[in-house]
C-alpha cells in the first residue's frame, strides 16, 4: 500500500521541443498569415488587378470598418445570427430527440431510415425557394433552413453516439440490473457527449449556411442580403469583408467549441482503457 | 464426475466465517449449451453440481476457453443456463440482482466519473439512499487503499488502482457473493501478487463469499478455501482440491513445500489425459 502512489499515471507533459522550436511553433502561424497579406496587397496592386475583382487588403480592411462605424455591420449581423440560433435549436433538440427514438428502438429506426436517407440525399440547399413559398420572406423562413441543413450531421452524429457503447460497459449495467432509462442516462447519453458535440460543432456551421443561403434567396435583412447587395455594387471589397466576418464567425465557434471539450470532455481524449502508467 | 463427492461441504477447512456455515449458493447440474451459427449445438459447459459454503473462498481454475467465465456469469444472473438451475440462499437466481457483486477482467469503469462516482454507480442504478451509499463508499474506497484518490478520474489511475476502484464499486450494496471474473489478468506479475495480497485483506475484513475466476495457479492456492478444476471445452469439473493452508496467509508460504505440493497437484489435473482421473 505504501507504494501507491508509484502506480498513478501522471499527467503527460507535452513534448518540449528545444527553446527555438517553441518560438518557431508559435510564430508559424501569425507569421505566415501577416506575409501573405502582405504578398497579396503588393501583388494586387503590381499586377494592377482591378479593384471590383480582387481588392487589396487594405480596401477589405478599409470597408470593414466603414461597415461597423455606420452600425450596418451589427444590425445585419445580429439578424442573421439570430436566425442560425434559433434554427440551431431547433434541429438540436429535434435531432438529439430522433437520435434517442433511432437508438433505443429498432422498429422505428427501420420505420423512419427510408424517409431520413431520402431526405439526406437531396441537396436541401434546393429546398430553400420552397421554404420561401412556405414560410414567407421573414425571418422564419431563414430559421426553417437553417434548421434543416443543421439538423442532419447532428442526428447522425448523436445516433453515432448512442449506439457506440463499449459491450464491456452495456454488460457492467447489466449486472447492475440498470433499467433502460438509467442506462440511456448514465451510460449512453454520457458516451454520447464527444459525438455529440462534434455534431454540434458541424452544426453551427451548417446553420449559419442555411441562414445564409435563405437570405439570398429572398430577405431584405441579414448579412447575406447585405453581401448580396455589394455584389450588385459591385463592391468586391465589401464582399470580401463580410465574408471574413462569416469566416471570423466559424473560427470563433471553433475555439468556443474547443474550450468547452477542454472543460467538460478530458476524459474522451485520454483512451478509455488506459492499463497502467 | 468428481464434483458430486469431493464438492459435499468444506467442514475441515479453517476460515473466519464457514467452518461449518450454512450453503449459500447450490449449482445444481447447471449447463449451458450454445446454437452455433450452423446450427449445430455446442457444449459449454458440462452439467455441474458444487455448493458454495457462506463465507467460503471460492477458486476456479481452467484452461482459457473452458467456461469458467461462462459458468461465472450464469451464477451472476448474466447468462441463463441451458439445464438445471443455481440457487442463491435457496431461491434460484433468475437475472441481475444487488445482492451479487461482480468484477470483470477489465476494471470497465466510466471516464467521466470520478473514482467515487464510479464507485456510486450501482447505488444511482439502485436508488437506494445517497448519503448513506456515499459513506460506505468513502469506507470502500479507505478499504481498497485509495483514500485520497476519490475525486481522480479512471485515466489518472494505474491498471492496478483501476481495478481496486472496480473491487470497491462490487461491494458498494454489501452483496453476500462476490464474484471475480480473473480480476488481475491483465496486471503484470508483481502488482497482481499485491493485489491478491490486499484481496486476502480486504475478503477477511468484508467476510464475502468470494468465486475466483483465474487461470494462475498460484494464486488460486494462495487465494481460496476450495479450488475447483475444470476441463478443456465442453467445461467440466475434473477435480475439486481443499487448500488445507493456515490462515492468515502471507507471500512466504508460496514457498512452501506444502504450497508446492497443491499448486503441483492442481497443474497435474490440468494437464492430465482427458477423463483419466475422476
Amino acid at each position: 500500500m505504501s507504494d501507491i502512489t508509484e502506480g498513478v499515471a501522471k499527467p503527460r507533459p507535452a513534448p518540449t521541443p528545444s527553446n527555438m522550436g517553441l518560438w518557431l511553433d508559435r510564430l508559424l502561424v501569425p507569421v505566415s498569415v501577416v506575409a501573405m497579406v502582405i504578398f497579396w496587397e503588393y501583388s494586387v496592386t503590381a499586377f494592377k488587378v482591378p479593384e471590383y475583382l480582387v481588392p487589396p487588403p487594405s480596401a477589405v480592411f478599409r470597408s470593414l470598418s466603414n461597415m461597423w462605424n455606420s452600425g450596418l455591420l451589427l444590425t445585419h449581423g445580429v439578424i442573421t445570427l439570430i436566425e442560425a440560433a434559433l434554427g440551431f435549436v431547433i434541429a438540436f433538440v429535434f435531432s438529439t430527440i430522433l437520435a434517442i427514438c433511432i437508438a433505443e428502438s429498432r422498429l422505428f429506426e427501420r420505420l423512419i431510415y427510408p424517409y431520413l436517407a431520402a431526405l439526406q440525399s437531396m441537396p436541401k440547399v434546393a429546398i430553400a425557394p420552397l421554404v420561401m413559398i412556405w414560410f414567407g420572406m421573414g425571418i422564419e423562413s431563414k430559421i426553417v433552413l437553417s434548421a434543416l441543413l443543421s439538423f442532419f450531421p447532428m442526428l447522425v452524429n448523436a445516433v453515432e453516439g448512442l449506439k457506440s457503447v463499449d459491450d464491456k460497459r452495456a454488460r457492467l449495467f447489466r449486472s447492475l440490473g440498470a433499467s433502460r432509462f438509467q442506462t440511456l442516462r448514465l451510460l449512453k447519453i454520457p458516451n454520447a457527449l464527444p459525438f455529440l458535440l462534434v455534431g454540434i460543432e458541424l452544426g453551427t456551421i451548417y446553420a449559419m449556411l442555411g441562414a445564409i443561403v435563405a437570405e439570398f434567396v429572398g430577405a431584405s435583412q441579414g448579412l447575406g442580403a447585405y453581401l448580396l447587395s455589394m455584389n450588385f455594387q459591385m463592391d468586391a471589397a465589401g464582399s470580401f469583408a463580410l465574408l471574413a466576418v462569416l469566416a471570423l464567425y466559424g473560427i470563433l465557434m471553433q475555439f468556443a467549441l474547443r474550450a468547452v471539450r477542454n472543460r467538460f470532455l478530458f476524459w474522451s481524449r485520454s483512451n478509455n482503457h488506459s492499463q497502467g502508467a | 464426475m468428481a464434483a458430486g463427492g469431493s464438492a459435499a461441504r468444506v467442514a475441515s477447512v479453517p476460515h473466519p466465517t464457514a467452518g461449518n456455515a450454512p450453503i449459500l449458493v447450490e449449482l445444481q447440474s447447471v449447463a449451458k449449451t450454445y446454437v452455433s451459427r450452423d446450427g449445430t449445438e455446442v457444449d459449454a459447459v458440462r452439467p455441474i453440481r458444487f455448493d458454495i459454503g457462506n463465507g467460503e473462498f471460492v477458486a476456479i481454475v481452467g484452461p482459457s476457453g473452458c467456461g469458467k467465465s461462462t459458468l461465472l456469469h450464469m451464477i451472476a444472473g448474466l447468462t441463463r443456463p441451458t439445464a438445471g438451475q443455481i440457487l442463491l440462499q435457496g431461491k434460484p437466481i433468475l437475472g441481475t440482482r444487488h445482492d451479487i457483486g461482480i468484477v470483470f477482467q477489465d476494471p470497465v469503469l466510466l471516464p467521466w466519473r470520478t473514482v467515487k462516482e464510479n464507485v456510486l454507480l450501482p447505488a444511482a442504478v439502485r436508488k437506494s439512499v445517497l448519503s448513506s451509499a456515499s459513506a460506505r463508499a468513502a469506507e470502500l474506497i479507505d478499504l481498497v487503499g485509495l483514500s485520497g484518490f476519490e475525486n481522480k478520474y479512471p485515466s489518472e489511475l494505474s491498471g492496478g488502482m483501476q481495478q481496486r476502484v472496480g473491487i470497491a464499486r462490487a461491494l458498494l450494496l454489501d452483496p453476500s457473493l462476490l464474484l471475480l471474473d480473473e480480476p488481475f489478468g491483465a496486471l503484470d506479475s508483481m502488482t497482481r501478487e499485491q493485489m491478491n495480497v490486499e484481496l486476502l485483506k480486504i475478503w477477511s475484513e468484508s467476510r464475502k463469499t468470494v468465486v475466483l475466476i483465474t487461470h494462475d495457479i498460484n494464486e488460486a492456492v494462495f487465494l481460496a478455501d476450495r479450488v475447483l478444476v475444470m476441463s478443456a471445452r465442453p467445461g467440466r469439473i475434473v477435480n475439486v482440491h481443499t487448500i488445507t493452508l493456515p490462515r492468515p496467509r502471507t507471500v512466504s508460504m508460496i514457498g512452501s513445500p506444502e504450497f508446492g505440493a497443491l499448486s503441483q497437484a492442481i497443474r497435474a489435473d490440468l494437464y492430465a489425459p482427458r477423463g483419466d482421473n475422476s
